[in-house]
């Protein structure tokens, strides 16, 4: 695949920064997706390994979460009651799926994911 | 049978196969949260499950820190603006574009499997 602007850092940067911005956006006005569009961000135009994207957007998207966090708790629009009862689950199956992603290889659950989203998706848009 | 749930959702996400708009498409058509309170929650859970999950990824991936910087940087931003936006909007439209953005992502990934299999079948056409 082409890497766009590889040789223009200044370019590169530019680019790089907008779609940030517009991928916080989505995180801030979501409340979700911004990492999707820091995955296709940084495969696109950079020669990063697909799993080293996938940390990287990671590590980006969880402070922005805490800054996006902060002006929704503030609108008190945050339930803590059913995070005190689920932190455990979450933090778990959070670990638990780093691990496995490394050791287990399935393509079809991407499918299903897939079929998953786009059903919900559409119950949301049309509700 | 939350916790099961919650454990899947999160565990998916640290897969990188997806989780946080899973996350909110659980709380407002299952536990029927409003929007915004259900978006403003996934940011925590995501914040939750993405630190137990970088703990690992941490270890074992190459991270690029000036590339993340930016990333915090210039997303922070946007979030900031966007949070603010979709607080002060009717909660129709962050749903309608949350359910846009999963409908697209879903077809993307739907797309992207069909093309990797086509792939792998003309491969094995001519060994």
């Amino acid at each position: 695949m082409v890497k766009l602007f590889s040789s223009h850092k200044l370019v590169f940067i530019f680019v790089f920064s907008v779609l940030s911005f517009l991928a916080g956006g989505v995180n801030g006005f979501l409340g979700t997706g911004g990492g999707i569009i820091f995955v296709y961000t940084l495969s696109l135009i950079t020669n990063n390994d697909k799993k080293d994207n996938f940390a990287q957007t990671l590590c980006a998207t969880i402070p922005i979460s805490a800054i996006t966090l902060f002006n929704y708790a503030k609108a008190e629009m945050v339930d803590y009651s059913l995070m005190k009862e689920i932190w455990l689950p979450c933090a778990l199956g959070g670990l638990v799926g780093a691990v496995l992603v490394e050791r287990l290889k399935l393509p079809w659950l991407k499918g299903i994911f897939a079929i998953l989203v786009i059903y919900s998706g559409t119950c949301m848009i049309f509700r | 049978m939350k916790f099961l749930v919650v454990f899947l959702i999160s565990a998916l996400m640290g897969m990188g196969v997806g989780g946080g708009g899973l996350f909110v498409i659980y709380l407002t058509l299952y536990l029927c949260y409003p929007q915004i309170l259900a978006q403003g929650t996934n940011l925590l859970f995501f914040i939750i499950a993405g630190v137990a999950s970088l703990f690992y990824h941490f270890k074992k991936r190459h991270i690029i820190l000036w590339q993340v910087v930016l990333m915090v940087i210039f997303g922070s931003g946007g979030s900031i603006l966007f949070s603010k936006l979709a607080l002060s909007l009717d909660p129709k439209y962050p749903r309608i574009a949350l359910g846009i953005l999963l409908v697209i992502s879903g077809l993307i990934t739907l797309f992207n499997i069909i093309k990797a299999k086509r792939k792998k079948f003309k491969k094995t056409l001519y060994k």
